[in-house]
């Protein structure tokens, strides 16, 4: 079965100019996301560094949490949203220039993209996962 | 000759050769994986706010004052506002499942009108999450100013 479908994936196929129009439009929404979710990072260190001003007398413990939180979500999100502006960059590049290299390249970041998604709902599931089984736990042991 | 032409001109453009399928058929794999993750969410988020609805409206109204004194009407209003919020979530992802689906069913039977339903399926996913997206990002925006 897996031979028989890399066989299958191995031939190649031509893209018709409807499927042309629709990677055209997934490319554009892509590099739309991607600026969307930039800006909307902006906005949200903003808010961090403003909370943090307002908070500050609570002491620098919290403060310290907060910014380690708010480095994780940045750094994640970058990583995430660079992939996916790369990728729609590289597929609208590659149908533009019928640069099958830059169009490889787009659709191997897309799936990236998604994969990085995916490793982090595993994460979350894992994590909610824990806090039911020791909550659980701690309940049966009150 | 013309029929040379023809297929020196097919060579030019872009195609779904082996690479560019294994990254479309990879893709329907994780996005499959994402959409029934979303899916599990969207269902145990509902199921909490159906079940916890007491914890909840003791929870708004330690958080929100004067919330106890506002009646069942403003929290049967908060639940179908996120029942609203929580469907037009799930109409994206169930984008994002059709093109899991009929991604991987189209490559394997080269079908390529499948593979165009695929495509258009995971186009919606990205308008419609792109303007959430833009939606989320002006609320937080105007909630910072006015805060």
């Amino acid at each position: 079965m897996y031979e028989q479908t890399n066989n299958l994936l191995a031939l190649e196929a031509e893209i018709n100019p409807e499927a042309k129009a629709h990677l055209d439009a997934i490319g554009k929404w892509a590099v739309y996301s991607a600026a969307v979710s930039f800006v909307s990072l902006g906005v949200n260190i903003l808010t961090f560094i403003v909370t943090l001003n307002k908070v500050s007398e609570y002491g620098a413990g919290m403060g310290g949490v907060n910014l380690f939180q708010t480095f994780l979500v940045t750094v994640i999100s970058l990583l995430l949203n660079i992939t996916l502006y790369m990728a729609g960059t590289n597929i609208k590049k590659g149908l533009l220039l019928a640069d099958q290299g830059f169009f490889n390249v787009g659709l191997k970041k897309l799936n990236n993209y998604f994969m990085i998604l995916g490793i982090l709902m595993i994460i979350v599931f894992s994590i909610v996962l824990l806090v039911i089984l020791f909550g659980g736990l701690a309940s049966l042991m009150v | 000759m013309n029929e040379f032409n023809q297929d020196q001109l097919t060579q030019l453009d872009v195609q779904y050769d082996s690479e560019a399928k294994t990254s479309l058929f990879n893709m329907g794999k994780w996005t499959r994986f994402l959409s029934w993750s979303m899916f599990i969410f969207s269902a145990l988020f509902l199921l909490i706010i159906v079940l916890g609805a007491t914890v909840f409206r003791s929870y708004l109204g330690q958080v929100i004052p004067g919330f106890s004194d506002m009646g069942t009407g403003i929290y049967i209003a908060i639940a179908l506002g996120a029942l609203i919020g929580v469907l037009i979530y799930l109409a994206a992802f169930y984008f994002l499942f059709t093109f899991s689906t009929k991604i991987k069913q189209g490559l394997l039977t080269e079908d390529t009108a499948t593979i165009n339903t695929a495509l258009g399926s995971l186009k919606t996913y990205f308008i419609i999450s792109t303007v959430l997206g833009a939606l989320a990002l002006l609320v937080n925006f105007f909630t910072t100013i006015f805060n």
